[in-house]
């Protein structure tokens, strides 16, 4: 993952980005094979491997942390169930994400008081609504992160999934399960919301 | 350093002369910043921002919308360290009831499929989709209901039709549509039976003959082919318990 601590992202471990072990692609082959053949010490193996991955991403879908957890045992048990229908088409880490945006969305049409709480509990925003003084020690980076947790899902998801984990536009089509404009035109609404932020940074600066 | 500028017109600046690879590469650009571009696109997107500063400074931006991404909170965050337990247990009791819980899986998410379209549905249409699906499945269940309840008008030969006698042979028969009740008594009279059921709407008479057990085989294969050589007479056969 990113944060160093973790590991490198799905995108760095697809792109060659960030330091992997060479035959990590291969790996993952091998894993899903050996989890069809419900080898669970292979299963565990993939779980330590994308679970912080598939985590992190239902947390900014979801953010509810038992809901999370409970959605990232469905998206383990699916994987644990249907590894067989893994054809190896798309990688591997596009297949768990794809059934991972899938369990986050239907958690959240479970889940009827999120949206109220989350209004509720965090208040999220793109326009300082305190003092100047307070707005200005704000870090860029911190008010981006809060505006981008203020997106809608559909948007928010297009972006972590393209700035997080590092994803083509092509397999974020695959794993949200829509086409690829849609995609696009998904980031180009958030960087319109986003703009507003750096519009008031650029004044503030 | 952001230039100051009319940041909501951000797809189509006006300071661009040729608008569709502009609008092109604009679109790209966040996939340009993590690298995942296919290389003519990559080549595309590096040759235009050198001549397109909103370009450029839109990469800066998206930079920055990875850099906070990145950085955020969330990147420590991990599932507790007994949900791989709770996950194998969960692994080890569908293991024991493999089919059940493969079932179990995908009826949920059916159900699960249909809820979220359910919600995703704007609201009125929802409640009127809703109030329709009751309506057909109160309709479904009054047609079953009346259908367990109520007397069937369809018979085939061989169907009982009522209260026959017991100790008598029973047959049934169809008459041709002119004959009369008269030549129906003198017919029957003729054989010796009785109209014992019917007409059904099927026009099928029940007679029973009156004869003895022992003598029925014998007795119901004569009526029958006196029966069947009447020129008014359709139909007949035998009814066997």
């Amino acid at each position: 993952m990113h944060a160093g601590a973790n590991g490198p992202t799905v995108g760095q471990l697809m792109h060659g980005k960030a330091p992997m072990q060479p035959s990590a692609l291969e790996d993952d082959l091998d894993l899903i094979r050996r989890v069809v053949g419900r080898d669970r010490q292979a299963f565990e193996t993939l779980y330590h491997r994308y679970s912080p991955v598939v985590y992190r991403y239902l947390w900014k879908l979801i953010r509810q942390r038992e809901i999370v957890e409970e959605a990232l045992n469905d998206v383990m048990m699916v994987v644990w169930e249907t590894a067989s229908r893994f054809n190896g088409t798309s990688r591997l880490s596009t297949w768990i994400l794809g059934i991972a945006h899938n369990k986050a969305l239907k958690a959240r049409a479970r889940s009827a008081r999120f949206d109220a709480q989350l209004r509720e509990g965090e208040p999220y925003g793109v326009e300082p609504s305190g003092p100047e003084d307070a707005w200005a020690h704000r870090e860029l980076a911190s008010a981006v992160a809060r505006a981008i947790d203020s997106l809608p899902p559909e948007q928010g998801a297009v972006v972590e999934l393209t700035f997080y984990h590092d994803l083509s536009y092509a397999e974020i089509a695959k794993i949200v399960g829509c086409p690829v404009n849609t995609v696009k035109t998904r980031m180009l609404h958030a960087r319109r919301r986003l703009a507003s932020l750096f519009a008031a940074e650029s004044k503030r600066s | 350093m952001i230039r100051r500028r009319n940041l909501n017109d951000l797809r189509d600046p006006s300071d661009q002369s040729d608008g569709n690879q502009h609008q092109k590469v604009w679109e790209i650009l966040p996939w340009y910043v993590n690298g995942t571009l296919e290389s003519h696109e990559h080549e595309l997107v590096a040759r235009h921002i050198l001549k397109c500063q909103s370009c450029a400074d839109e990469v800066a931006r998206c930079q920055s919308i990875a850099t906070a991404v990145r950085s955020a909170e969330e990147a420590a965050r991990t599932p507790s360290p007994e949900h791989l337990a709770h996950l194998m247990e969960r692994i080890d009791r569908g293991s024991a009831s493999a089919a059940p819980e493969r079932w179990r899986i995908r009826a949920r998410e059916w159900i699960e499929k249909i809820q979220l379209a359910f919600h995703e549905t704007p609201s009125l249409f929802r409640w009127t989709l809703a109030a329709q699906t009751a309506a057909i499945v109160l309709l479904a269940a009054a047609i079953m209901l009346k259908a367990s309840v109520a007397p069937s008008f369809y018979r085939t030969l061989s169907d009982a039709v009522s209260g026959p006698e017991p100790g008598r042979v029973h047959l049934q028969v169809v008459f041709v549509d002119d004959i009369t009740e008269r030549e129906i008594r003198t017919l029957l009279g003729s054989i010796g039976a009785t109209i014992v059921a019917g007409p059904t709407p099927m026009a099928v008479y029940t007679v029973a003959l009156a004869a003895e057990d022992r003598e029925a085989p014998a007795r119901t294969r004569e009526t029958l082919a006196l029966l069947r050589a009447h020129p008014k007479v359709r139909l007949a056969e035998a009814k066997w318990p």
